[in-house]
């Protein structure tokens, strides 16, 4: 108590009881003021963000081609464009940096239609750590960095199956999901590679398939027979591989007067993308894989292009030295476009 | 000796301390604050799930054919349309089939007043569900039609589909 004209010695002074009180106190209202950021938490919630990431997610895979993409030449496109990611072998270090987005649909005017070959590439990954090393795409890196976008790892799970019962196909990416995750579902449609089939009783030694690449590339995007970006499978029924005495492609001259045609050995290409040969039973599949075309031997949109065939006399003894002509256009079946459901989970 | 007016004892500070903590507790555990926002969300992705179902029965399979859309209206076959649009709707990846009903409505010009536009109800007892005050959300399409599926549709028009879907 305050005296007049008196030293008080102790004011001014602390009880030490008022310390430990004041110091709880402050302890307990620090820990409150950090719980109260996690009010508001359900007001802009993560979740909101992870649906946020889904869905762009989901968007810029099924309704955008890629980066790099290629589409056939028109007049207010550049004469040279870089292929589609899809058939670059990412084994290489710098093909692997030329993608730059991974999108999964045929073309910029057809969001939501799928090309298969596109599919498969993108579900092709590894988690291993020589995984750069490989044609596959290093999971998560590859995609966090093509596909997630953003500066926060997300984690995510994509999945894709077939709603034809008769087609079933699941394919899955990345690890299952906790319990919270930003979700979207699409409905999409696939687009299939076309395969055609010779039957050894039709055809004689010498045979030539042709492909008249501009006439395919007529037709539109989602419908087209597409050789420099899907496979094409040729399938001899009763011709197993040892009585293909050799195989050729050649490109013909677009004017006969500039020369002959430029002819290729499959089998001089050993790494992807290629031409697979293989027995089947009683039958050869001859496999030539997305990519070949343009990577490998520089066919374009405007090629004309044969694979000839000289097989073993013994196919059909009294035809030999006669050559048998097919058209792939008019023989191959082109696969109707097939439904499929697509899940984006992202936490 | 200190003087007791003014001052805070320890047992009032540990007792404001419980107070506030248990009462942020309950706050954060107790306050689930369903915002707008998450209501928008769900909505937007049940639309872009309408929305994806119906531009892949819009488009034909092949390039030689009609679209199924364009097939079940000029054919007006409702049922076949309830099928497919659900068998879509309702398909997930993994899991238990999701659960999407709906209800559908063509809107078309009449043949004799062409200003005139007049309503046609797409929904079949065994697909579609009657609407009563679920969370809806509306898609629609624009399809041309080239063959005369009501009596009074003009041949080679383009009609809208409007369809309103929920979850059950």
């Amino acid at each position: 108590m305050r005296v007049p004209g008196k030293i008080d010695h102790e004011e001014g002074q602390l009880s030490i009881d008022f310390m430990i009180g004041f110091s709880i106190f402050m302890i307990g209202f620090i820990f409150v003021a950090i719980m109260i950021s996690g009010l508001f938490v359900h007001l802009q919630s993560k979740t909101i963000d992870y649906d946020a990431v889904a869905y762009r997610t989901s968007v810029v895979l099924i309704e955008d081609p890629g980066e790099p993409s290629w589409e056939p030449w028109r007049y207010d496109q550049p004469v040279i464009q870089p292929p589609n990611w899809h058939i670059l072998n990412v084994s290489f270090p710098e093909e692997r940096d030329n993608i730059k987005r991974l999108g999964v649909s045929i073309a910029k005017n057809s969001p939501g239609i799928l090309e298969y070959s596109k599919v498969e590439k993108f579900f092709t990954n590894s988690s291993s750590l020589g995984c750069s090393e490989h044609n596959t795409f290093c999971n998560p890196t590859d995609y966090r960095e093509k596909l997630i976008f953003g500066d926060y790892p997300y984690r995510f799970n994509i999945t894709l199956k077939n709603i034809t019962p008769s087609h079933s196909g699941y394919k899955s990416l990345g690890p299952s999901s906790p319990d919270a995750f930003g979700y979207i579902r699409r409905i999409i449609l696939i687009k299939y590679p076309t395969s055609m089939t010779v039957d050894s009783s039709s055809i004689y030694n010498n045979t030539t398939i042709h492909l008249n690449f501009s006439e395919f590339y007529s037709h539109s995007a989602i419908y087209r027979i597409d050789p420099l970006n899907d496979d094409i499978t040729i399938n001899l029924t009763n011709i197993t591989p040892e009585k293909i005495a050799s195989t050729r492609i050649c490109q013909l001259p677009a004017d006969p007067e500039m020369g002959g045609e430029v002819c290729f050995n499959p089998s001089d290409f050993t790494y992807s993308p290629r031409v697979l040969i293989n027995p089947s039973g009683n039958n050869t599949t001859m496999k030539i894989e997305a990519g070949f075309f343009q990577q490998q031997v520089n066919f374009d949109e405007f090629s004309d292009v044969d694979i000839k065939f000289v097989f073993d006399s013994v196919i059909n003894a009294s035809m030999v030295n006669q050559t048998s002509y097919v058209d792939y256009g008019d023989t191959a079946i082109i696969p109707p476009l097939l439904p499929a459901v697509l899940e984006v989970r992202i936490w | 000796m200190v003087d007791d007016s003014g001052q805070l004892y320890t047992i009032e500070g540990i007792a404001a301390a419980i107070l506030m903590i248990f009462t942020a507790y309950l706050a954060v555990n107790t306050a689930v604050v369903y915002t707008p926002q998450d209501v928008h969300i769900i909505d937007m992705q049940l639309e872009q799930l309408g929305n994806d179902a119906l531009v892949v029965l819009d488009t034909p399979p092949s390039e030689s054919e009609k679209s199924p859309l364009q097939d079940y209206i000029e054919r007006d076959k409702p049922e076949w349309f309830g099928n497919n649009f659900t068998r879509l709707m309702n398909a997930t990846t993994s899991g238990n089939p999701d659960k999407i009903k709906y209800t559908a409505t063509v809107y078309y010009r009449d043949i004799a007043d062409p200003t005139n536009v007049r309503t046609h109800p797409f929904t079949n007892s065994t697909t579609s569900s009657r609407y009563y005050r679920e969370n809806a959300v509306n898609v629609s399409r624009l399809v041309y039609v080239n063959d005369n599926p009501y009596d009074a549709i003009v041949d080679d028009q383009v009609v809208l589909l409007e369809v309103m879907v929920w979850r059950d």
